[in-house]
């Protein structure tokens, strides 16, 4: 019966307008907000980067405005104040000038106060400030260590950078390159996506299950069916039609993937001057190799944290009649997923906390953390294979449960379920 | 023949059905009758294996009910639905095949169903598309697609035309004639009358009263007197004051009453002689099913707060 449920639920969600529109436009949808999003902010870097702005400089000691003008700055043009402060200020106010910058005389003084002031209209970017503080710093050193008449090699040292090479020794030996900051957001990324798809496609099941509820389907179909066969049947069939709905859009961005691919290597593209653009950009920090552990666990975790999940959320449907009723159990449901959120971003900084770790084994957030952590750090395979252990073994409970509530539930009508009556369905035979 | 054997159903704290039995053969219709919280529903969910019975037992044909049952019941129950924004070709096949149908036979008994209730041009609506009493009728269908052996219909009629009251009415006794077990559970009094071969009146939890229909009012005895005449009717007032008719129902020119402490129908119609201007109708007919029930229910209540 499982399968009958199966097949007629996964084609009546699958058949519908709905479904194949936002498995069409979804992709689109998500391309085109990531574009706008790159796109604004591009822009107003750009922008920014291009108006010309003038910065006048009040410089009580005379002896920085000389260093500032010879290093020049790439995004202003500074120029001696000629008036009073006050009067400059006015200018500023009136759009004369983009800036004032007051550099006081004891600013060239060893052991002196190191106070400036900036003056903008209204308050301005962020980047104006920052900008202007490392690029005043440096004059100001350079001036405050004129008398001591430093050999150049000392001040060579004294300004000389750091590359930091950051380099993850394996057991085995080996060496890789790179920071943890790049599978950090890697990591983030397929975090966030494990959940979206658990969430949705859960909500999905609670939805359904609502709906035969308030639409007194539900009376009809357990005078047919066992309720814990319809409850897989429609959690397997949602399931079937995530997998559906997620290989079509796979099966998009290859496409889309292989054209681009192709279109990059055509010779006109190499003459919009495009590709040496991307040729240069190689200084980028490249993308890590596909770990093909942590795929088989993301392909493994999904299917079980799906199924946890909606086991969960099928139950919460089938004790409700509406979402608005609802809400209180949503929103119980939902803290796990938003402590993995919390969580996953200190992954990051502490792939072996003690709370990361527990995050990796609690079944509710283990889906997502289980293959961030691993992208951070070599997770021992025993702590794998007992996160495995501990969800499948959850799964199965909590699909029970979810059996005996919807069964004890669905037939429930007209008032709100109390703990007490959740407790008496789940202890019902 | 289905068998309800001594059934106990316990929900936390109330007894919803208290050693219930009772019996439905082919071929005949039983009406279940009861006040609402009577217990129809309790025991309806449990001949349908949606719960199990505390004690006793439910068989169908002497096969205690079960999953193998569930395919030979069609159910129309009380609180019914369909999916709203499917078609009803897909969904009577999606339910036949939830009972057992392949696809195919599925389809084709939808068909055949919808045509045969006048709304086989339903089968490419929705039902938001469909007025209720359309609505009702891929309901119906739905109970009877894949030919079972046992047809619960609880409130069947509810909020129907005439038109498609009458036809429904004669598909059920289709059904019947054809030897199919009919439970027809409701609260309107002269549809039971009208339809079923035997009743069951149930009243918190427990049986009453079942039967035969036409055994049970004989049982009664005919003492319920039937009168339209012409004029004023306060004489009937007076008699019930004087202990000798109860008033059963009263309109102008009309009432339905019956006759107590050895007060005959003829020195009722001598009254009545006398006082009315014109006797239009005088009978004396077994009490109406409606009599019966309001009687037992109440006489329930009577012995249960002596004990």
């Amino acid at each position: 019966m499982i399968g009958v449920v199966f097949v007629g639920e996964y084609l009546r969600r699958v058949k519908t307008k709905a479904f194949v529109l936002t498995t069409l436009l979804a992709p689109i949808a998500i391309i085109g907000v990531m574009a706008g999003a790159v796109a604004i902010i591009f822009f107003s870097i750009e922008s920014e980067r291009e108006r010309e702005r003038t910065i006048a400089v009040h410089d009580e000691s005379g002896r920085l405005l000389p260093v500032l003008l010879e290093e020049g700055h790439e995004s202003f043009t500074l120029e001696q104040a000629r008036r009073s402060v006050d009067e400059e200020k006015q200018a500023v106010i009136d759009g004369r000038v983009d800036g004032l910058l007051v550099l006081p005389a004891e600013l060239a003084e060893v052991g002196a106060s190191q106070e400036a002031w900036l003056y903008l209209k209204e308050k301005q970017s962020i980047t104006a400030e920052q900008e202007l503080r490392s690029f005043v710093r440096r004059a100001m050193r350079e001036v405050r260590l004129e008398r001591y008449d430093l050999p150049p090699e000392v001040q060579q040292t004294m300004y000389a950078g750091l590359d930091l090479n950051a380099v993850a020794l394996t057991e085995e030996g080996e060496e890789e390159a790179g920071s943890a900051a790049v599978p950090a957001v890697v990591g983030m990324i397929v975090a966030v996506v494990v959940l979206m798809i658990m969430w949705t496609y859960g909500a999905i099941v609670m939805q359904t299950a609502m709906e035969e509820k308030s639409s007194r389907m539900a009376e009809i179909l357990v005078s047919s069916v066992r309720p814990f066969d319809l409850l897989m049947g429609k959690i397997l069939a949602v399931g079937g039609m995530a997998a559906t709905q997620l290989a079509a859009w796979m099966l998009m961005f290859g496409i889309v993937g292989i054209f681009a691919a192709l279109f990059m290597t055509t010779p006109q593209f190499a003459e919009l001057g495009i590709g040496a653009a991307a040729g240069e950009a190689g200084g980028l920090p490249s993308l890590p190799s596909i770990r093909f552990d942590v795929v088989v666990t993301v392909l493994l975790m999904v299917p079980l944290g799906y199924l946890l999940n909606a086991s969960v959320f099928g139950a919460v449907g089938a004790l409700y009649e509406t979402p608005q009723e609802a809400q209180v159990a949503v929103t119980i449901v939902m803290l796990p997923m938003i402590l993995t959120i919390v969580m996953v971003q200190t992954v990051g900084m502490a792939p072996n906390s003690p709370f990361v770790v527990i995050g990796s084994f609690f079944p509710f957030t283990a889906p997502a953390m289980l293959p961030t952590r691993m992208l951070i750090t070599d997770v021992p395979l025993w702590q794998v294979l007992a996160s495995f252990a501990i969800c499948i073994a959850s799964a199965l409970g909590l699909v029970w449960v979810a059996g005996r509530v919807f069964r004890g539930a669905l037939l429930t009508y007209g008032k709100k379920p109390s703990l007490r009556d959740i407790r008496n369905v789940l202890l019902a035979d | 023949m289905l068998e309800v054997d001594q059934v106990t159903k316990r929900y936390a704290t109330t007894l919803a059905v208290d050693a219930a039995s009772l019996a439905a053969q082919p071929g005949r219709i039983l009406g279940l009758l009861g006040p609402n919280g009577a217990g129809k529903t309790s025991i309806l969910r449990m001949v349908n294996n949606i719960t199990k019975p505390d004690s006793g037992e439910v068989r169908l044909d002497g096969q205690v009910v079960g999953r193998a049952t569930q395919a030979k019941v069609g159910y129309m129950p009380e609180d019914r639905g369909l999916y709203k924004n499917v078609k009803v070709a897909d969904q009577l096949t999606y339910l036949a095949r939830l009972k057992g149908l392949s696809a195919t036979e599925a389809r084709r008994g939808a068909r055949r169903w919808l045509t045969r209730l006048d709304g086989v041009d339903f089968l490419q609506k929705r039902p938001r598309e469909l007025s209720r009493g359309m609505q009702q009728k891929v309901q119906f269908a739905l109970a009877l697609v894949h030919a079972p052996r046992l047809l619960i219909l609880d409130e069947p009629f509810s909020g129907l035309d005439p038109i498609n009251s009458a036809l429904m009415e004669e598909v059920i006794r289709e059904q019947k004639a054809a030897g199919t077990i009919v439970i027809f559970a409701s609260h309107r009094m002269e549809q039971v009358e009208d339809l079923c071969d035997e009743i069951c009146l149930i009243a918190e939890g427990r049986i009453l009263i079942s039967g035969d229909l036409a055994e049970v009012k004989r049982g009664f005895g005919r003492d319920t007197v039937s009168l339209e005449f012409a004029g004023e009717g306060a004489f009937l007032a007076r008699l019930a004051t004087a202990g000798q008719v109860a008033v059963d129902k009263q309109s102008a020119g009309a009432a339905e009453l019956r006759l107590l402490n050895g007060y005959t129908g003829a020195q009722l119609l001598d009254e009545v002689r006398r006082e009315a201007d014109e006797i239009y109708r005088y009978s004396a007919t077994y009490p109406s099913l409606r009599e019966i029930f309001l009687q037992a229910v109440r006489d329930a209540g009577r012995s249960r707060s002596a004990a």
